[in-house]
């Protein structure tokens, strides 16, 4: 049994929009506790 | 593999420019660290932007970079999968997070919980597994930046080493948790920033189809779903990889300097943060084939193919990568274990009068001590020295129950904790030697499970969570 | 008098016996793999060193390889895995079977194949692997249960 081709490609596109994601999701964390103060 | 990638010019400006960076950052950052809770743990009032982003940097270390693509090559689809679920270990992290910001708010180290919980023996045994594993991540970490800045950079594997860990060194020192936790945010986004990029760049130069086509072509069996290798290793990892979280001081250290009431959700976010990085730096490894590179030693796939295709970009950017990846875990692993050592062993065994200043005189002492003894095994350079890591597999793994079995059964005993730790290690061991690394730190947690759970079910005491709470402002 | 055919037919005996002696009489390969043979293997992957004799290193500076692989003792279908100045390949994905690989210079001067190197594969048995995925999930969900009702308790109890 093989991983189909449809499976590779849905597996590495996400991990490459989720990594993107996260970095946008650290910066405007970043960006909003920095104004609140809250930063640590 | 030609070692002309990049002009010494270039290799030594990022690798001085990087190491300052990172050591004016920890001075600037120190100079707000006097009193001892900001310098070991931050003031405990880490937000959530840094505090699921260090926990990321520090799980991502040179092995996710180095060998995600490596595992990739060599076990395939299922390599790259396997290694993401190490992220679980983040995951089943957060609620024992939220649990210990709850019953430890004035806790310091995973040792202040083991030794209120069960005991000054159990904590010896606790202690030793823990420095061993900490000393063993250490050297392996020193080793791979030495080997890695000859191989892309050609700087002598000696000079680059000692510029890497004394860098860390450095900026810990002066800046303690701060500087750890400031500089883990800047370098989780580059890493990811750099491993988004050049996954980027391979998708759009090359059809994914192609990929799969050559491999379908050429490796087979890499594309298999019972590749049997993989599939009897995945649970073992995962053991190892949640023995690590579950004991390691460096995680319980940021569940101690996180906001209270965010812990879970930073190592939540944190989990997520991670799962995609062994798949995203993993997958370009198997284009090596439609870039026609030739893969001369599968630890060097990832930096090869970067090469093979971005040229002196992705060789600078490799190096870039791994550099942030190995400082992000070094420096947390110097400032945790420079914690326990000066909390438990100096403050809490040797001298119970010590004053805060003292403790965190201990504490920049034992930094500068875990970084030379480092240094002194990384000198002698034998490749079999980070292979120990995988000792620590069994010995972490027979950890993960008695450190559960301390947060949520009133009735788990000292005795449960020690003979878990102690069958889970020597049973984890033999197996490892026995059989093979890909059985010891499963064999070890289950062999601990059983220990553990037999010795719960018959006990009759019962232990009264608030003596976590109140022995922190007693000083016991 | 020897008739014109048979004079023919003893000419290209006699080239036939010439050339084979002629091999015969050749030097060995000029290259050699570093790894054991056969080298057994249990997950489809196999880094394969080879080098050239050290008289040849010596005289060129750029020596070039190329290397082959075949299913079959006697190379019968041939894959040239490899053809350059580098001394390892890292092959990996192979499923059970067995494999020849030979080496051999190449360059203007090129030697004979190398003796071939035998990579045995044969993958862990399924059972084996999935017995232990079992153990592994098991001892997975264990840890899961526990803290997920751990987490359920507390916050019934409060404590």
């Amino acid at each position: 049994m093989l991983f189909s081709v449809e499976f590779w490609q849905l597996l590495v596109v996400s991990a490459l929009v989720v990594t993107g994601a996260t970095i946008i999701t650290l910066l405007v964390l970043f960006i909003v506790e920095f104004k609140r103060g809250t930063l640590w | 593999m030609s070692n002309s990638y990049m002009t010494p010019t270039v290799a030594w400006s990022i690798l001085i420019g990087l190491s300052l960076l990172w050591v004016a950052i920890g001075i600037w950052l120190g100079r707000k660290t006097k009193d001892l809770e900001s310098y070991a743990l931050c003031g405990r009032n880490v937000g959530l932007a840094f505090g699921a982003a260090t926990a990321v940097a520090t799980w991502i270390t040179s092995n996710t970079t180095l060998l995600a693509p490596q595992f990739a090559i060599q076990l395939g689809i299922w390599g790259m999968i396997a290694y993401s679920s190490a992220s679980f270990g983040l995951f089943l992290f957060a609620p024992l997070a939220k649990r210990i910001q709850k019953l430890m708010p004035h806790g310091f180290t995973s040792g202040d919980f083991i030794r209120i919980r069960y005991g000054r023996a159990v904590w010896v045994l606790f202690m030793l597994i823990s420095v061993f594993y900490a000393l063993t991540w250490l050297i392996s970490m020193g080793m791979a930046g030495g080997l890695l800045l000859k191989a892309v950079a050609n700087i002598p594997y000696f000079t680059g080493m000692t510029i890497i860990l004394s860098t860390c060194v450095l900026y810990t020192l002066f800046g303690g948790m701060k500087a750890v936790i400031g500089t883990d945010f800047i370098q989780s986004l580059i890493i990811l920033i750099g491993v988004f990029a050049i996954g980027l760049v391979l998708i759009e130069r090359f059809e994914l189809e192609s990929i799969y086509q050559d491999i379908s072509e050429n490796k087979p069996a890499l594309l298999w779903v019972l590749l049997p290798a993989s599939v009897m290793a995945i649970f073992n990892n995962l053991m190892f990889g949640i023995g690590e979280i579950f004991h390691s001081n460096v995680w319980w250290s940021r569940a101690f300097a996180i906001r209270k009431g965010l812990g879970q959700w930073a190592y939540g976010l944190a989990g997520l943060f991670w799962i995609p990085v062994p798949i995203a730096a993993g997958f370009i490894a198997l284009s090596s084939g439609v870039l026609g590179v030739n893969v001369t030693s599968p630890d060097m796939v990832g930096p090869l193919v970067s090469v093979a295709m971005l040229g002196k970009a992705g060789a600078i950017l490799i190096f870039i990568i791994v550099f942030c990846s190995l400082a992000s875990s070094i420096d947390s692993l110097l400032a945790a274990t420079s914690d326990l050592i000066a909390n438990d062993i100096y403050r809490k065994s040797l001298k119970p009068a010590a004053t805060d200043v003292e403790v965190r005189k201990a504490m920049s002492i034992s930094i500068v001590l875990l970084g030379i003894i480092s240094w002194t095994i990384c000198s002698v350079n034998k490749s079999n020295l980070a292979e120990l890591l995988f000792f620590a597999g069994p010995l972490v793994g027979s950890t993960i129950w008695p450190i559960l079995a301390g947060l949520y059964w009133k009735r788990a005993t000292a005795r449960g904790a020690m003979i878990g730790m102690l069958s889970g290690s020597i049973v984890g061991l033999l197996a490892y030697f026995q059989i093979g690394w890909f059985v010891a730190s499963l064999i070890g947690t289950v062999m601990s499970m059983i220990a553990t759970v037999t010795v719960t079910a018959v006990s009759k005491t019962e232990f009264n969570w608030q003596r976590l709470n109140e022995s922190q402002v007693t000083g016991e | 008098m020897l008739r014109k055919s048979t004079m023919i037919v003893l000419t290209i005996l006699t080239l036939v016996l010439f050339s084979k002696q002629g091999r015969a009489a050749s030097v060995t390969s000029h290259a050699r793999f570093i790894n054991a043979s056969p080298t057994k293997v249990d997950a489809g992957y196999v880094e394969i060193k080879w080098e050239a004799d050290k008289v040849i290193t010596e005289q060129e500076d750029d020596v070039e390889f190329v290397v082959e692989q075949s299913e079959s003792e006697q190379f019968l279908t041939i894959k040239t895995i490899y053809n350059g100045p580098d001394k390892s390949t890292f092959i990996s994905g192979l499923p059970n079977g067995e494999y020849f690989y030979r080496v051999r210079l190449g360059n203007e001067s090129p030697s004979t194949w190398s003796d071939p190197l035998v990579v045995r594969v044969k993958h862990y048995s399924h059972r084996f692997a999935l017995s232990l995925f079992g153990l592994g999930f098991i001892s997975f969900a264990g840890i899961v249960g526990v803290i997920w009702y751990g987490n359920k308790t507390q916050e019934e109890r409060g404590v």
